[in-house]
């Protein structure tokens, strides 16, 4: 029967069934996964960006796990001692080398805990002072990225989903925000709130420690950063309300909760993680220029970037103490890059212009 | 000697993943002055095995075997310099896409006129006036003017015009046209094969192979070039019986394709059968019923069409039998709908665009009203509005003999109306399993008690649309265009519907597959009495499954008529137009019923025209015709159009 | 040009504006939220010279009329008071004066970034994944990641006072080359990858095959065909690059000394001179300003393809 059907027209040999090689050459089931597992199953088979993530991982457990750790502290002047005379030995140590008591020890056969880094010129001890500027770095990038990322949304999905009068007025706040110039605004405003009356507010609590540069920082994120989230969230809201699947749901009667939490949430989260994880850099980076232009942490605390701006005092004699915070907050935020372009490759291809 | 002569052209594209072999021994001779078509699935190969005679593959892509001879002359291997004066001097090509085939920021005569420099001995002047003269021979209005002009000022079916043009400008032997009208609409694709056949018959010494995915336009062009079908079936099979990726980042799309019949498991059943059904396409009428069933037994697209075919009078009885069994009320009753959207056109001005203006029909119980119109017409608007999912500008709603008013009246109907999507890619969420999917209507209206009744629901819809109900638990992305639509239909009758808009539902499948689901929407009608607003694009699609048929124009309705009588009778303008595209299986009956190629574009519902949106293009427009909208009257029992010259015309 | 160009341009224009007058509004109330407002001194001044002060510079008027006068002096007579530090000389000179030098070290910069970026960028899209290209990406990733005053201080080490090649002090002969290198260094990054991503892209494009298909030379694809479209995501940087050269000069100014407004900016930061922060924040954010309207205004007339908006 077949064959006859065939044979009306056209040489049967001209419709040979494809080969069993040909069919598993074409064949390509896949196991069912979720999105989740699918894009970390990417993240992991990209090598550079699980690099990026051992690395920031591991510097991330040195800053908080060392300092417990550690015998000296990042304020300690190992000069001096109460009732002497300050001892300028232990003032600018080279690397691995001792001041004078310790010497002493040393060669009274004690072991003294080295100096891995020297000293500054104040005579403390330098590795702990970069691990502690590490951590404030990490942590001043890590709550500004927070901040940015819960204004950002909440602002952006009103605009979004709300749309109208709500939308426009909102977006025009947007647009100004984000054609003024931040960095400069930054500056200025970390410049004033510095000096002004929040000096006064966090005295005696323990945000007094870092000092009220990093709270205006975080203040001068919250007013100013948060625009570039906001226009995201709202543009994937604007483009997500225009996909099918959300006139389908609308079109079986769903309420405006129901397509919040069904449809646009599921949809939006990827997008929001990646853009936060690329934000960190991005803060990390304006805490350590703040800093160096000594409009970032309070002294004695230390930052990378005051790190940095202080070793350029003594430049001549001892540039690893600039080199140190450079390569870490190179690596630092490097590595951070790497890792977000990597989560932006695996979750949200179409993202990667 | 023939003119263009491939032997067991072997084409692959090298990627990660290994070697994708596109293009799997090929042959075929082209002689001079003949038209060669190939046809076939996406991914079954024809764009590779064009790019692979001009050697313009992408760069993962490369000839691994075989032999492409141009008048004796072995191309394979020939060298850039040589393949330099053979592209565009030679050989040129036309291709599928023309809205991004030009180069954006230069100016169409700049681009024309690098073409002509680069393989004639003209100066700039000279090349100049041959682009002018170029331009005016595909028809293009003012060529001086629209020689400034950069290609995004130009519509599609210019566009695809200039293509051409600059295809010609240097007299090549051979034209390649790869899917040359595929993207563009209905009334443009007759223009454009108007053109290329009367420029074809205009220089006999043209000869070209025409690639395309619908064999319909290919035959067309066949019977004009009174080479019969015997190209087609020329045309080396295994091209088709090994579908293989056409690029790599497609690769897994295409897979999937080839996964389209029934079962994810059994992905190459269609495979073996593709190619005969463009065989069989010439000759169906003829064939025994016998064979007929057999076809219909098979899981392939023509057996499925051929299928249809044989029960289609049965089913057009079996529908008119089950509306008369009901009182004579209509189930959906549309009144002056309009849809007006607010566009701003400056800092302070708005300007209505009517997507739909003034609509009013009609659905009884059990029918299915196709509703056809090129793009812009609004039909997915009216679709969207009857089931107000947009909020009307005005007009009324009435469902089963009540207006739809109140928010408690909507919840209701919610239930009772659903709606299948376009877009099998973006009408499912790519974050919800396909169960979940499936049940989302009926979580929303709480409609299941228990977890294992909203189970058993979900399978046994999945079971309805032929999904196997392993695959419940997984996403909408590991599935292929035809098994999403086939989702989408499943969550559309999870509340148990009496009337189901259906947009587009089949547009954006590959021919075959757009068989199966139309079948399936056809069969489920039998089995549970539903009642359809079908929307297509394309007659054809609607043809097999309206018992009524609506056209619209530019937000307007001009023509309602039985299926049959508007096939047979259309007297619309516009809608003798797109029915005189619609493929005809006999070639007989083809080669009477001339295409009727309208003039001019579409125009923006920004500004349609005043009067009759349709007097721009019509063939016997008046100057009546701008002064008043005509009236939709109906001219014999359920005929209705709405045409001034409908007395004069319709004889 | 048609009415549509120009109405986007109008728009973009009152944008700005809007915005140069936002920075001087916020400017000018910030500072006068330092406790003493921003013309007291820290050194301790007699009641009465205090008073005469406030009395000269309109000080004891409310608040909003002070506001008023120092929008109407700026808009009117480019005036931004005196500095309190350098007594004498007028905000607007000084920041005159530090241009001259930072003028020269920006445009320098920015147009090193730009040739050198681009021409990578190009390399590196058509040498895709061979060697050329990962090289290239390596390092300008590398690039992207350093801020300006870690590089700056590393070309300070490595040039003076390892290699000792180079003048650390920006005012001596050749000193503006390293704070140029320094400048230049992350927008020429960025200006790589970001032209290498958009040529591939657009080689990608159909409209590059229809090129091919007409017989054109390769070479004449990439620098007819597919340099122009691949440009026009450059200019959208300009306005970007321009802020990112500004705020990078106020740190490079100060590694290398040199004589430009970054390094006035950076004193009156210490030192607390707050007309001269006020005046240098509004003039180059005004500047910023300008130049992201140009990029955009720029990028609308080479793209030809309209946009709505």
């Amino acid at each position: 029967m077949k064959k006859k059907l065939f044979s009306m027209h056209v040489d049967m040999d001209d419709f040979l069934p494809a080969s069993a090689e040909d069919k598993a050459y074409m064949v390509q089931m896949r196991p069912s996964t979720t999105f989740f597992r699918d894009g970390v199953r990417r993240l992991v088979k990209n090598k550079i960006a699980l690099i990026s993530f051992i690395v920031i991982v591991a510097i991330t457990l040195a800053a908080i796990i060392i300092p417990i750790a550690w015998p000296y502290s990042y304020d300690q002047m190992l000069g001096v001692t109460a009732g002497r005379p300050v001892d300028a030995s232990y003032n600018n140590l080279k690397p691995m080398t001792y001041g004078r008591t310790e010497q002493a020890k040393i060669d009274a056969g004690e072991t003294v805990f080295p100096h891995l880094f020297g000293t500054d010129q104040h005579g403390r001890d330098y590795f702990i002072r970069v691990v502690y500027g590490t951590r404030i770095s990490l942590a001043v990038g890590f709550f500004a990225s927070i901040i940015v990322l819960i204004i950002g949304i909440t602002v952006g999905a009103i605009a979004g989903y709300v749309g109208g009068k709500v939308d426009l007025v909102i977006m025009r706040i947007v647009d100004i925000i984000y054609s003024l110039p931040d960095m400069l605004m930054v500056i200025l405003l970390a410049s004033v709130l510095g000096v002004s009356r929040l000096g006064t507010l966090i005295e005696g609590t323990s945000l007094e420690r870092i000092g009220g540069n990093i709270i205006s920082l975080f203040i001068v994120f919250a007013i100013l950063y948060w625009v570039s989230m906001a226009r995201l969230i709202r543009g994937q809201i604007l483009s997500l309300r225009e996909q099918e699947y959300v006139l389908a749901s609308q079109a079986t009667g769903a309420k405006s909760g129901w397509i919040i939490r069904k449809h646009l949430i599921p949809n939006c989260i990827s997008v929001v993680i990646i853009s936060t994880a690329l934000q960190i850099p991005n803060a990390i980076f304006t805490e350590s220029y703040l800093s160096f232009l000594g409009l970032g942490v309070n002294a004695p605390m230390s930052s990378l970037g005051s790190l940095a701006s202080d070793a350029l005092n003594g430049i001549s004699s001892y540039a690893y103490r600039l080199v140190i915070p450079a390569i870490v907050i190179s690596l630092i935020v490097l590595s951070l890059n790497l890792f977000g372009d990597g989560l932006r490759d695996a979750f949200d291809p179409k993202l990667n212009a | 000697m023939s003119l263009l002569s491939v032997k067991d052209l072997h084409t692959s594209f090298f990627t990660d993943a290994g070697e994708v072999r596109a293009v799997n021994g090929v042959s075929f001779e082209l002689e001079r002055g003949k038209i060669l078509g190939i046809v076939g699935e996406s991914g079954s190969g024809k764009s590779v095995t064009a790019y692979s005679i001009m050697q313009i593959l992408a760069e993962t892509g490369r000839i691994v075997g075989g032999s492409i001879k141009l008048d004796g002359q072995e191309l394979v291997g020939a060298g850039e310099k040589v393949m330099r004066t053979v592209r565009g001097n030679r050989i040129s090509i036309i291709f599928q896409d023309p809205m991004t085939s030009l180069n954006p920021t230069y100016t169409i005569g700049h681009q024309l006129i690098e073409a002509i420099l680069l393989h004639t001995d003209r100066d700039k002047k000279q090349a100049y006036d041959r682009a002018v003269e170029m331009l005016r021979l595909v028809n293009v209005n003012e060529p001086e003017r629209r020689m400034k002009q950069y290609p995004h000022e130009f519509s599609g079916g210019m566009r695809q015009r200039v293509m051409i043009a600059m295809a010609l400008a240097c007299e090549p032997d051979i034209l390649i046209a790869d899917e040359p009208t595929t993207a563009l609409d209905v009334t443009i694709q007759a223009q454009i094969l108007e053109l290329m056949q009367s420029l074809h018959h205009a220089r006999s010494g043209r000869r070209g192979a025409a690639v395309r995915r619908d064999h319909r336009d290919v035959r067309r062009l066949h019977l004009r070039a009174g080479d019969g079908g015997r190209d087609l079936l020329r045309a080396p099979p295994r091209l088709h019986a090994r579908p293989a990726a056409l690029d790599p980042e497609r690769r897994e799309r295409r897979t999937e394709a080839a996964a389209d019949h029934g079962h994810a498991d059994r992905p190459f059943e269609h495979a073996e059968g593709l190619s005969l059904c463009a065989a069989l396409r010439r000759r169906d009428e003829d064939l025994h019923p016998r064979a007929l069933r057999a076809a219909a037994g098979r899981p392939n697209a023509h057996g499925v069409v051929l299928a249809e075919r044989a029960r289609r009078g049965r089913i057009r009885k079996g529908g008119r039998e089950r509306m008369s069994e009901q009182n004579n009320t209509p189930l959906v009753d549309i009144r002056h709908l309009k849809e007006y959207f607010y566009i701003s056109t400056g800092p302070f001005t708005t300007k209505p665009l009517k997507a739909v203006d003034d609509v009013s029909f009609t659905i009884r119980r059990g029918e299915t009203l196709g509703l056809v119109g090129e793009s812009g017409c609004g039909k997915t608007t009216v679709g969207r509005t009857v089931l107000q999912l947009y909020k009307p500008t005005a007009g009324e709603i009435w469902y089963d003999g009540k207006q739809i008013k109140t928010a408690k009246d909507l919840k209701e109907f919610r239930t009772k109306a659903t709606m299948v999507f376009q877009d099998p890619y973006s009408s499912l969420n790519p974050r919800m399993t396909v169960s979940d999917i499936i049940a989302e209507p009926l979580d929303v209206h709480h409609l299941c008690k228990t977890k294992e009744e909203r189970r058993d629901r979900v399978l046994e819809l999945m079971q309805y649309v032929g999904l196997n109900s392993e695959h419940a638990s997984r996403y909408a992305h590991e599935f292929s265009g035809g098994q999403r639509q086939r989702i989408g239909i499943a969550r559309s009758l999870a509340v148990n519907p009496e009337f189901i808009v259906c947009d587009e539902p089949v547009s954006a499948l590959d021919v075959s597959i757009q068989a199966q689901v139309i079948n399936m929407f056809g069969d489920l009608q039998d089995k549970l009495g539903l009642t359809y607003l079908f929307i297509a694009h394309d007659l054809l699609v609607v043809r097999h499954i309206s018992d009524r048929i609506a056209v619209m124009y530019l937000g307007k309705m001009v023509e309602l008529a039985d299926a049959d009588e508007i096939y047979n009778h259309p007297l619309h303008p516009y809608s003798r137009s797109l029915i005189s595209a619609v493929p005809v299986p006999d070639p007989k009956i083809a080669r009477a019923n001339r295409r009727i190629a309208l003039k001019g574009d579409i125009p923006s519902p920004l500004n349609a025209p005043s009067g009759c949106p349709f007097r721009t293009r019509c063939p016997h427009a008046t100057e009546a015709c701008a002064e008043a909208m005509p009236e939709l009257k109906e001219v014999s029992a359920g005929h209705f159009v709405a045409c001034h010259r409908t007395a004069e015309l319709s004889d | 040009m048609n009415t549509k160009n120009l109405l986007y341009i109008l728009k973009r224009l009152g944008l700005a504006l809007l915005t140069v007058w936002v920075v001087i509004t916020v400017t000018f109330f910030v500072m006068h939220a330092v406790p003493g407002g921003p013309f007291l001194s820290e050194k301790a001044i007699s009641e009465s010279a205090m008073r005469a002060l406030e009395a000269k510079y309109g000080m004891d008027k409310p608040l909003f009329v002070q506001y008023l006068t120092y929008l109407k002096d700026i808009v009117t007579k480019f005036d931004f008071g005196p500095s309190l530090k350098q007594r004498g000389r007028m905000v607007i000179d000084i920041i005159g004066d530090g241009m001259r030098t930072s003028a020269k070290l920006g445009v320098i910069s920015a147009v090193l970034a730009l040739i050198v970026g681009v021409v990578l960028g190009a390399v590196a899209a058509l040498r895709r994944n061979r060697i050329v290209d990962k090289i290239i990406m390596v390092i300008t990733t590398a690039f992207v990641s350093m801020p300006s005053f870690i590089m700056g201080a590393l070309l300070l080490i490595l040039f003076v006072i390892k290699l000792r090649l180079l003048p650390g002090n920006g005012a001596a002969a050749g000193g503006l080359v390293l704070p140029i290198i320094t400048l230049s260094l992350y927008p020429m990054a960025y200006i790589t990858r970001l032209t290498r991503s958009s040529m591939l892209d657009v080689l990608g494009q159909d409209y590059i095959r229809t090129a091919r298909a007409k017989g054109v030379a390769k070479g004449k694809i990439i620098f007819g065909h597919a340099m122009k479209n691949s440009l026009i995501p450059v200019i959208t940087y300009f306005g970007p690059m321009l802020a990112y050269i500004v705020t990078g000069s106020i740190v490079v100014e100060q590694i290398f000394a040199v004589p430009g407004i970054g390094r006035a900016f950076v004193s009156s930061i210490i030192n607390r001179d707050y007309p001269m922060i006020m005046g240098t924040t509004i003039v180059l954010a005004a500047l910023i300003v300008v130049m992201n309207l140009v990029s955009d205004v720029l990028y609308k007339v080479v793209d030809p393809r309209i946009k709505l908006d």
